[in-house]
Formats: structure tokens, sequence, C-alpha cells
């Protein structure tokens, strides 16, 4: 039997694996994963200012209210995702989803370990609005620059969880 | 390495022969460019893609079709990683990738 590298050969279904078991993630895997999330994310910020319909334009705004309003970490995780995945949607990309359908998987998987992503919600709370209204207004530039700030914050939190 | 094997990539795609050559050095350019990213999730995204390129590759001719015009951009892309200009690669590519995102729809047009 052929032995194939699973870094030339594999596609994200391997992430799951890569990242480790229960709470103790790989960090190496995990600034890759948080790293791509930020650049994927910020284009999608931008692709879904052009495209969004007017009911994700308004889900995106509630999202956001909703977010700084969050009771705890796991409610705010939740709406955090369903601001990303709306988000996701919203730009119409294909690719971009099927993507993030991978991470999310992997997001499930491991709900807990990736707490940190919430840490900040009250400090970040002014950029979800600010990507939210962008994306309202169909200003591009905008959106994904707050988007990038929320995403390397998370990123920043994560990784610090991880030291 | 990877630095001077984007350059060397660079100046093979302004000067392929003919369209599957260029398609070939196109190619292992921008794998060249993802592996020196260091990102696993973008290699893992970029495999996914290659499989797809691969089974589909004369579908895809017109990604090197205005490659006389676009050899500046990879140059210009692979001189800003040797040089680790972050803001000029992704300028550069972003201009490449937009091209050859243009090109590709109007050949389905």
């Amino acid at each position: 039997m052929r032995v194939r590298d699973w870094r030339a050969h594999g596609g994200l279904d391997v992430l799951v694996h890569a990242l480790g078991g229960g709470d103790d993630l790989d960090r190496e895997v995990l600034r890759s994963v948080m790293e791509s999330r930020r650049l994927l994310l910020t284009e999608s910020a931008r692709l879904a200012a052009a495209r969004r319909d007017e009911s994700q334009a308004e889900l995106l705004v509630r999202l956001a209210a909703e977010l700084a309003a969050a009771a705890d970490d796991a409610t705010a995780q939740g709406i955090d995702f369903a601001f990303f995945a709306t988000l996701i949607q919203a730009s119409q990309n294909l690719v971009l989803l099927l993507i993030a359908n991978s991470i999310r998987d992997l997001y499930f998987a491991r709900l807990a370990a990736f707490r940190a992503i919430v840490r900040d919600r009250a400090e970040l709370s002014e950029h979800y609005e600010s990507a939210a209204a962008a994306i309202d207004a169909r200003d591009p530039d905008t959106a994904a620059r707050a988007v990038a700030e929320i995403a390397r914050a998370q990123e920043t939190a994560m990784l610090e969880g991880l030291a | 390495v990877r630095r001077r094997e984007a350059a060397a990539l660079a100046a093979e795609v302004a000067v392929a022969p003919d369209d599957a050559a260029a398609q070939g050095a196109d190619f292992a350019f921008f794998a060249t460019l993802i592996a020196a990213s260091g990102n696993l999730v973008l290699l893992l995204v970029a495999n996914s893609i290659r499989d797809l390129y691969f089974a589909r590759l004369a579908d895809f001719r017109a990604l090197v079709r205005d490659r006389a015009e676009l050899g500046p951009a990879y140059a210009a892309a692979a001189a800003a990683v040797a040089a680790g200009d972050a803001e000029g690669a992704a300028l550069a590519v972003r201009e490449l990738a937009a091209a050859q995102e243009a090109a590709w729809l109007e050949g389905l047009a």
C-alpha cells in the first residue's frame, strides 16, 4: 500500500485530525486556521457588501447588536458563528461557503477550545456593528476593514490562550 | 530557495512556447507561492482546487491567454515576495488573478 503525504494530497477534511484531540490544540495548525479564517472572512465581507440581499443585511445588523448584549460566552459564540455564516452566505461565493462548511465542523467539534474567540466581545462589538452597517451600505472597503479588525483580534486571543 | 523558484517560474510563464507549458508554469508559480505562505489551510484548499484543475486542464486554458501582458505582474509578485514586501506581493497577485478571472469568464460568455 502506498502512503501519501497528507500535506501534499489532503483536503480540508484532514484538519480535524491535524488540529489535535480534545481541547489540546496543535499551535501551528491553529495558527493556520485562524490566519486563513481572517483572510477568508475579510474577502467575504468585501463580496458581501456588493452582493447581500435585504434580509441578510438586516440579519447582520441584528446579530451585531445581539452579540454586544450576549449573556455568556456560549451564547456569544453562537451569535458570532451566525454572524459570519450570514456574511459568507451573503458573499455568494460557493468555494468560500464550502471552506466555511469544513471549518464549521472543526469548530463545533471543539467549541470549548475556541471560547477565546469571544473573549474580547465587549471591545469588538463596535467593529461588528461597523461591519454590518458597511455591508448594509454596500461599502466593501469599510466592511473588509471592520471584519479584519475582528478576525485579527480573535486570532490573537486564540493564540494567547495557547501560550 | 522558494523565492528564487518563484522568480524563475514567473519568467517561464512569460516565455512559455504554448498554452499547456504556460499552464504548467502558472500552476507551479502559484503552488510555490502558497507553499511559501506557510499556511496549512491554504495549502489544503490548494490541494483540493489542484485536483479540479488538472481534471479539466483544457477548460482552464484562458487563465494563461494574456500571459504576455501579465508577465510583468508575475515578475512583480515574485520580486515583492523575494523582498518581503507583503502589500506589493498582494497587489501584484490580485491584479494577476483578477485578469485571469476576467479572461476565464469571457471564455464562457
